[in-house]
């Protein structure tokens, strides 16, 4: 047998080899193994490291670089600050702003009505690809993060941990293509429930259950309870609705509120039976 | 010495770029510094260092990133492969050929992704990708590739990691 024949042949059971192994792994979500354990946390270091000097530097260079996108945002801004002063000087006696205030300070305090604790994290490297949307964070199961805890920053919900080494946790976004969470109108009347997903096109989109459901763009929608995700966690604010007469469900694109690009510090939800445990 | 030096170049590319290239990024999309690496270790080096870059970007990203262990590498030793197969038979060594090279990686990558994710059950819009992330990263890979490999490229030679041919085990 020629060299030629023998490196084909070595190929073509790499290739079978890493197909078994795709097949066997795919999904993942299981437990972080003790090589993973040990490369993870020693990488995590110098990533960290890497990490913050980018951010450092990202932080004084990037508002020059985006000077021309700053001031058109900044004009946008300024517009929206002079609605959002009328808006509330005209919803100032109203009692349904009372309410709207209420309803967000439940939000805000959600957590610990719900039986929940934040541990906050940093966020040590992020996906190289552009296909997937996960991160690494710099605390794992010695600190209570487990798999499946929504993680959340200050905007609403960014996803849920995948995988937890010891130190260290890999994170899923809510935008990448094996994401999806039930979710619910943030609207007094209207509690429809239905299903968003990440995908390659940006955004993330999804259908109502209900077809007669009141859906307009501009309406917030927040975590239904349904499944994994905690009940109550802002997703994002629907961009668009498409309403196709051969299906019984009404689609829609939804704007999330959380800009991915930039986290560096997210909260991982421990319900308190765990933090208290500690 | 120089597969230490191989895998020392893939690491070094790997922390950059889940660290300080995430701040370089068009439309959206950012350069993949593994795919490049391995098209200018594939292009330059004999192939067993190009496969071997290939393993240890892909072991890498399977790691830390990946939905399936083994994904990345499959994807990787499949450019690096086909990069030191092709190379002798169809394109004399000159600026174009890490053009080409980065672009047949980059479709070959996407190409790869899809057909694994399609038998995994997902669906996509395939104009989006790619016009959302095809296109912006060939272009990014290219200049990624074209700089790295004037640069880069020389110093290999400099260190010793010669371009023997097709095929050639050096």
């Amino acid at each position: 047998m020629n060299e030629f024949k023998k490196k084909k042949i070595m190929a073509g059971i790499a290739i079978l080899l890493l197909l078994f192994l795709i097949i066997a792994t795919f999904g993942g979500g299981g437990e972080i193994s003790p090589i993973e354990n040990f490369a993870g946390k020693n990488v995590a270091l110098i990533q960290r490291g890497f990490t913050v000097g980018a951010d450092f530097f990202g932080n004084i260079f990037n508002p020059v670089a985006n000077i021309w996108r700053l001031d058109k945002i900044n004009k946008e801004l300024e517009i929206e600050n002079q609605e959002l002063r009328r808006k509330l000087i005209a919803a100032t006696l109203s009692q349904k702003e009372k309410e709207d205030l209420s309803q967000m300070k439940k939000a805000l305090n959600y957590a610990q009505s719900k039986g929940y604790d934040f541990l906050t994290c940093d966020v040590v490297s992020k996906d190289p690809g552009t296909w997937f949307n996960m991160f690494i964070i710099n605390k794992g199961t010695n600190d209570g993060v487990y798999q499946e805890q929504a993680v959340i920053n200050g905007d609403g919900l960014i996803g849920i941990v995948y995988e937890a080494g010891k130190d260290w946790a890999k994170v899923v976004s809510i935008i990448d293509n094996k994401s999806s969470v039930s979710f619910k109108l943030l609207d007094e009347k209207d509690f429809s429930i239905g299903i968003v997903e990440g995908g390659a096109e940006r955004g993330l989109s999804g259908y109502l259950f209900n077809p007669k459901a009141e859906v307009h763009a501009g309406q917030e929608i927040i975590t239904s309870g349904i499944g994994i995700y905690p009940e109550g966690l802002l997703i994002g604010t629907i961009s668009d609705v498409i309403i196709e007469k051969n299906e019984l469900l009404k689609r829609i694109k939804v704007e999330e509120v959380v800009d991915f690009k930039t986290i560096n510090r997210v909260m991982v939800l421990l319900p308190l039976k765990e933090v208290e445990a500690q | 010495m120089k597969y230490g030096i191989t895998a020392f170049t893939m690491f070094a590319g790997f922390i950059l770029q889940t660290t300080l290239l995430q701040h370089i990024r068009a439309f959206g999309v950012m350069s993949n510094l593994a795919l490049v690496l391995i098209v200018v270790f594939s292009v330059r080096c004999i192939m067993p260092v190009g496969i071997f870059s290939a393993v240890v970007g892909g072991v890498l990203q399977d790691f830390f990133f990946s939905p399936a262990f083994g994904m990345y590498t499959l994807i990787y030793l499949t450019v690096a492969f086909s990069i030191s197969a092709i190379k002798g038979s169809f394109l004399k060594e000159s600026g174009a050929t890490p053009v080409v090279m980065v672009a047949f990686a980059t479709i070959c990558q996407y190409f790869m992704m899809i057909v694994i994710y399609y038998f995994a059950g997902m669906r996509f819009n395939l104009l989006a990708i790619f016009l959302r992330m095809i296109l912006p990263e060939l272009f990014l890979n290219i200049i990624f590739c074209w700089i790295l490999y004037k640069i880069f490229g020389r110093v290999l030679g400099k260190m010793g990691f010669v371009n023997i041919g097709r095929w050639s085990n050096g």
